[in-house]
């Protein structure tokens, strides 16, 4: 059984249910105290563009932009110049108020649409006002790529993460489905819930039937109109009918955000550690006028790749030891050691004491390998070496040496306790270190990363049978 | 009248050849190695060839700690005239190896690396954490250079002037443990290998180079590995057919090792032990029986194995077990018991890397695979557990194999510019093992 099974057997109880499952012990994500809702619409065929945009903190009233036709790329990025103000304008707001900024969306796929937008302006056009868009939504999207990041958050995963919901997979990141799943009290049954919530758009794009009916001769009109009132008129009509599309997308927002603040987990432990890391990249991206795009250069990438990794062992250790739906996923999967204590002895050599454990486990899958270094999940200050590892018929006997904690040795685990041993990774406060000993490595790049560079190497004569000189060395 | 160079004559003209470009001022050079082809021994002579006729200061990086102190012992044993330096964490043990050797001294502080003429050894990882920003080597030599990943190179490529990339292309791809789908189209990206990353962004200033011999696989599995994982690199085995082999005085009372063994006699050194019956699912503790089975009796048995350095009674440590899935490992030990398990080396195709056995037991990683998928279609991990052995590997699988393979069709998104589509590779490479070792001249039927 792997985690995977664990949290599809937490789908197969809701299904049989008809109610949510929990999928997690805790709440793992910081609802900041300003979310902002960004929902976003494309025009059909026009796959990299934003018809209309809805954007608002939640609990207030929201703005709505949009443009007749987004193919007039000029008044598109009028409509990109107004939101990215707006967006960092909000970010400058929660950086002041040291709060976390953090953009709500539908879905993957309203987040695809922002992901294909800022690649898009980022690279074709280099208008001020089309890159401080770039600018503004790039950090939302860059955060998104990260383990553990608070700061882009999509309502359907949000919930997904945290519930199981009573209908199938496929479905559950339509997020009128998803509410209507949890919400379905009222209804005669869950699948009228479902059917109703399905027929409004939720992602990235209008329904199809819609835009034939209604918004297809709206623009044609608006390219009819020979007068600017006309113009205007149509122009206004369009936002008008866009206007409910996104109204309701961003209602539902706020109930997803109502159904994450009102989950009765408890917050996971570590998880202000998370909310302090992005504080801190909030103003990094601010003061360094970041793009999306940016990390195209070896330095850029190679922060973001190391960083990326210090964030999914530092989210994973905060998941282990914090979570106990987490910690039994990796219990199953052999990730921790997982057993009780059936030996512990103490010896002292000169003036050093050493302490050695043997741990009793019937886990059917191990990761733990000899000369290993695995850390006690409930006492982190305490590491032991993995010495031995012995199958004896369905138990696996494992010889540990401790490796830190002799100071706190009357806290130690006694024989018969039940101890949780894992290799944990990096914390939070690691990134900060690493930031700066990768910056060090990176400052001179040599020939092989950089362009510029030329090699200078010499070249000299070899002696001739240069093997059999080279072999005589031996 | 031209004759054909012997083994020995290809290894000798690739090995001087490659040596030459230390003297020629290539800036890079990467060398593309089979499986077993001698690569330490190049990086041994590489290092020596700097050191000693350059005068250079030379820094060898290995991937893991392991590999490290490994080097280091041979190099200080072999060339004992030279003095070399193990880079290493303070709370790692060199080992006794290292230890006993009187020209290998270990450092752990950066301080304490020499000056002037050297050869320093370490992990890339340790390395990364230097302090000093430039350092002052003038040739670095990357060992299992495949195995690093570019963002741990581009931290620690300015340390040298000129490069030496000595690795297998064959294996598992280094693993970057983070969300790389940003840099999926960039050939150069930090979840590319080293040596993949620098030749697509300076490959007009790299010097290829190839091993043309395996030494470690035998000749009647050299073609087969070569041509399903190796397509761009043309290698051959170090021995004639027939020149390693197992035999027996009597039967071992195993029918099925029996039946390998019969099929070994016949030369086949890479076979398949076909299973009956339907099964589906990783776990499968007939299989792990029969292949503990088929080890106790390979140990048991009394087996002269006959490799290039003589003849000699088969013990536990000849024979190797690879498995795909960790499960797989325990239910394996689990039947091997505690007398064989500690004796006998278990373990997945991701840590058998590097290693070989005379004798290799593998599980397939498709066998009882409901649906085929990027981690058992990954063209390495199969290459992994095919090349470990020197004498005979035995692949064990359930049927349904064959036809799966034959009916799959690649959905992974296709990426634009990537032509080492993993999912399509891996599909080749497994379609072609599978229709060479499913042949009834390889194939041994079971239960």
């Amino acid at each position: 059984m792997t985690h995977i099974t664990l949290e599809r057997f937490a789908q197969l109880r809701a299904t049989q249910t008809g109610q949510a499952c929990p999928r997690t012990s805790t709440r793992r994500l910081h609802v900041a105290a300003t979310p902002m809702i960004l929902t976003a619409v494309k025009l059909a065929g026009e796959d990299d563009s934003m018809h209309a945009a809805m954007l608002g903190v939640a609990g207030d009233e929201p703005e709505l932009f949009w443009v007749a036709d987004p193919r007039q790329r000029a008044r598109q990025h009028v409509l990109y110049s107004t939101v990215a103000r707006r967006l960092l304008a909000y970010m400058r707001t929660c950086r002041l108020n040291e709060e976390v900024a953090q953009l709500w969306v539908t879905s993957p796929a309203a987040l695809g649409l922002l992901r294909s937008i800022a690649l898009s302006t980022t690279w074709r056009y280099r208008q001020p006002d089309v890159q401080r868009f770039a600018h503004a939504l790039g950090y939302f999207l860059s955060r998104s790529r990260v383990d553990g990041q608070q700061a882009m958050v999509c309502a359907t995963s949000a919930i997904i993460s945290h519930v199981a919901a009573p209908i199938p997979a496929a479905e559950q990141h339509h997020l009128g489905a998803l509410i209507a799943a949890l919400d379905h009290a009222g209804r005669p049954t869950l699948l009228d819930a479902v059917e109703e919530a399905e027929s409004h758009p939720m992602g990235s794009a209008t329904a199809p039937e819609w835009d034939n009916a209604i918004l297809a001769p709206l623009v044609t009109d608006y390219h009819a109109a020979t007068t600017t009132s006309a113009r205007d008129r149509a122009e206004a009509q369009i936002g008008a009918a866009l206007q409910p599309v996104l109204r309701h997308m961003f209602d539902h927002v706020e109930r997803a955000i109502q159904i994450i603040t009102a989950l009765p987990h408890p917050a996971l432990p570590g998880l202000e550690d998370v909310v302090n890391v992005e504080r801190g990249d909030l103003a990094y991206w601010l003061d360094n006028d970041f793009r999306f795009s940016c990390d195209e250069n070896t330095r850029a990438t190679t922060h973001a790749a190391t960083r990326g990794e210090c964030s999914r062992r530092a989210w994973q250790r905060t998941l282990i030891t914090g979570d106990r739906f987490s910690r039994a996923a990796h219990e199953l999967e052999g990730d921790i050691l997982f057993g009780a204590v059936s030996q512990l002895a103490h010896t002292r050599q000169g003036r050093a004491n050493h302490y050695t454990a043997v741990v009793e486990t019937d886990q059917r899958s191990l990761s733990a390998r000899v000369g290993d270094t695995l850390t006690n999940v409930d006492a982190t200050w305490q590491s032991w070496r993995v010495d031995a590892l012995e199958r004896c018929g369905d138990l696996t006997r494992v010889t540990l040496a401790l490796q830190a904690g002799k100071r706190r040795a009357d806290e130690l685990p006694e024989r018969g306790d039940v101890v949780n041993l894992a290799s944990l990774g990096a914390r939070w406060c690691d990134l900060l270190r690493e930031a700066a000993r990768v910056a060090r490595r990176v400052r001179q790049l040599t020939w092989t990363h950089d362009d510029s560079n030329t090699p200078t190497t010499s070249s000299a004569s070899a002696p001739a049978n240069l093997l059999a000189i080279v072999e005589q060395l031996r | 009248m031209t004759t054909t160079p012997t083994p020995k004559q290809l290894v000798d003209r690739a090995y001087e050849a490659i040596l030459r470009t230390q003297f020629d001022g290539a800036p890079a050079v990467l060398v593309d190695s089979p499986p077993g082809a001698g690569k330490s021994r190049l990086v041994e002579y590489i290092s020596a060839c700097c050191h000693n006729l350059r005068g250079e200061r030379v820094l060898v990086v290995t991937r893991t700690n392991a590999q490290a102190k490994d080097l280091a012992a041979r190099i200080g044993e072999r060339l004992h005239t030279q003095e070399i330096t193990l880079f290493l964490s303070s709370s790692i043990s060199p080992g006794h190896r290292v230890g006993a050797l009187e020209n290998v001294s270990v450092v752990s502080r950066e301080d304490a690396l020499p000056d002037g003429q050297c050869v320093v050894i370490a992990n890339a990882s340790k390395l990364s954490y230097l302090r000093a920003e430039r350092s002052d080597f003038d040739v670095m030599i990357c060992d299992e250079a495949y195995q690093l990943p570019e963002v741990l190179f581009s931290q620690i490529a300015n340390l040298a002037a000129r490069y030496v990339m000595v690795g297998d292309p064959g294996q598992l791809d280094p693993i970057l443990d983070c969300d790389t789908t940003h840099w999926a189209t960039d050939a150069s990206g930090p979840q590319r290998s080293a040596p993949d990353a620098l030749l697509a962004r300076r490959g007009d200033q790299i010097t290829r180079a190839q091993l043309p011999v395996s030494m470690r696989l035998p000749a009647d599995s050299a073609p087969l590995v070569q041509r399903a994982f190796y397509p761009e690199l043309e290698f051959t085995s170090w021995d004639p057919p027939g020149a390693r082999g197992l035999t027996q005085r009597a039967a071992t009372g195993h029918a099925l090792t029996d039946a390998l063994l019969s099929l070994t006699r016949r030369g086949v050194t890479l076979g398949h032990v076909r299973f009956g019956g339907e099964h589906v699912g990783s776990r499968d503790a007939q299989m792990a029986s029969a292949i503990a089975e088929t080890a106790a009796a390979l140990v048991d048995g009394a087996i002269r194995v006959r490799d290039y350095d003589g003849t000699r009674t088969l013990t536990p440590g000849d024979v190797g077990v690879v498995v795909a899935h960790r499960a797989q490992v325990q239910d394996v030990v689990s039947a091997l018991g505690p007398r064989l398990s500690s004796a006998l080396l278990v373990e997945t195709a991701d840590r058998f890397q590097g290693l070989e056995r005379k004798v290799i037991l593998a599980w397939h990683p498709l066998s009882g695979a409901a649906q085929l998928d990027t981690f058992h279609l990954d063209p390495g991990r199969l290459c992994v557990m095919l090349s470990r052995h020197r004498v005979a590997c035995w692949v064990f699988g359930r049927p349904g194999i064959a036809s799966m393979l034959a009916s799959h069709s690649c959905d992974e998104p296709r990426v634009l510019g990537d032509r080492q589509h993993a999912e399509w590779r891996g599909l080749q490479a497994h379609r072609h093992v599978m229709s060479a070792i499913d042949h009834r001249d390889r194939c041994v039927p079971f239960g």
